[in-house]
């Protein structure tokens, strides 16, 4: 086991509403420093089953909230043609191999099912146990779990971070 | 549920040369026409924990045995970045979709858990109930598996031909 794992929390919703509504009371709680995360997006899906990640935020140096790791947890759990282009980018490749193996089987059925349940999600990808303080932003959830990934945390954060230098030099080409 | 839905059939075996043994003991099956398959592979994992699909056939008008169906039936077990050869090819694309639309998460589990723990599997894919002359012929499993997948053989048949078309 990882010396200091990466947490994976998703709760699911019945309206896309209600989880950009939770979305914004969890991204308080970063603002404030109560919560260390790598990444959160709104996950949704569209009547063909196509899986979206929504990207609120523009990439900062400590490449935090790019949708890439969100992305990465997507590509373990979904087949690549269900998948928007966000999330097969090239920085997402290695992380979802990465994650991949630092989950069971198990936790990757019953995270599936909880999303091929629900109408949105919000999949927040921690540094740290967030099931406790996410309580009080995380009100209008239909469903939440938390679950470990077997992963490293310094190579987690460096793969974002490479990933949001990539994403501010687009920008600056764009 | 599928009218004529699609068969899978998965071994593990101890060893290589026993996945490959109980393999052209298949093959015999499929040429004296005994059971329909669409396609037959080995599987196996390298010391990076990659998987490997061995194709050992060419591709024929009817893209039989091509490794193509068992890629696309791996590709829903496993995420591409630990997919090598057939198993990672562009064919397969599409047909991991209908795969994983035709097999539920729980099936997904117990298949990967299965491979997860043996050194070689055999993976089959076929038309109709195979289990009872497969059982016979694989002498050498350590492990097996069968599942129905939700998914029309006629369909299937259809993608495995344009996959032909387009290998030529």
């Amino acid at each position: 086991m990882a010396d200091t794992p990466v947490l994976l929390y998703v709760a699911t919703y019945d309206s896309e509403a209600d989880a950009h509504a939770d979305y914004e009371a969890v991204k308080a709680l970063h603002a404030a420093g109560e919560i260390g995360t790598y990444d959160a997006a709104v996950v949704t899906k569209d009547a063909e089953g196509k899986v979206a990640v929504h990207k609120h935020e523009k990439p900062t140096q400590h490449g935090v909230w790019t949708g890439v790791a969100v992305g990465a947890v997507l590509g373990i759990l979904f087949p690549p043609s269900l998948i928007g282009t966000a999330i097969v980018g090239g920085a997402a490749g290695g992380l979802i191999g990465h994650l991949w193996k630092g989950m069971s089987r198990k936790d990757m059925k019953e995270i599936g099912e909880m999303l091929d349940d629900g109408n949105a999600a919000l999949v927040v990808v921690g540094k740290s146990r967030l099931e406790e303080v996410l309580g009080k932003a995380v009100t209008r959830a239909a469903k939440i779990s938390e679950r470990e990934i077997d992963s490293d945390n310094k190579v987690l954060e460096d793969v974002v971070e490479n990933a949001a230098r990539g994403a501010e030099f687009e920008d600056l080409h764009d | 549920m599928a009218d004529e839905p699609v068969f899978l059939y998965l071994a593990t075996y101890e060893s290589l040369a026993d996945a490959q043994f109980d393999y052209e003991a298949v093959k015999a099956l499929h040429k004296d026409h005994v059971i329909g398959t669409y396609d037959a592979a080995v599987i196996t994992k390298d010391e990076h924990g990659h998987v490997h699909v061995s194709k050992h056939e060419k591709p024929t008008q009817h893209a039989a045995w091509t490794g193509l169906a068992v890629g696309a039936v791996i590709g829903v077990i496993f995420p591409p970045s630990i997919l090598v050869g057939a198993a990672a090819g562009g064919l397969a694309g599409g047909l991991i979709g209908h795969f994983w639309k035709g097999m539920s998460r729980k099936d997904v589990m117990e298949l990967g858990e299965l491979l997860d723990d043996g050194e070689a599997a055999l993976l089959i894919v076929g038309e109709s109930a195979l289990q009872s002359y497969i059982d016979k012929a694989l002498t050498k499993a350590r492990k097996r598996a069968t599942r129905e997948v939700d998914m029309e053989s006629k369909v299937l048949s259809k993608e495995l031909a344009e996959a032909a078309r387009d290998a030529k």
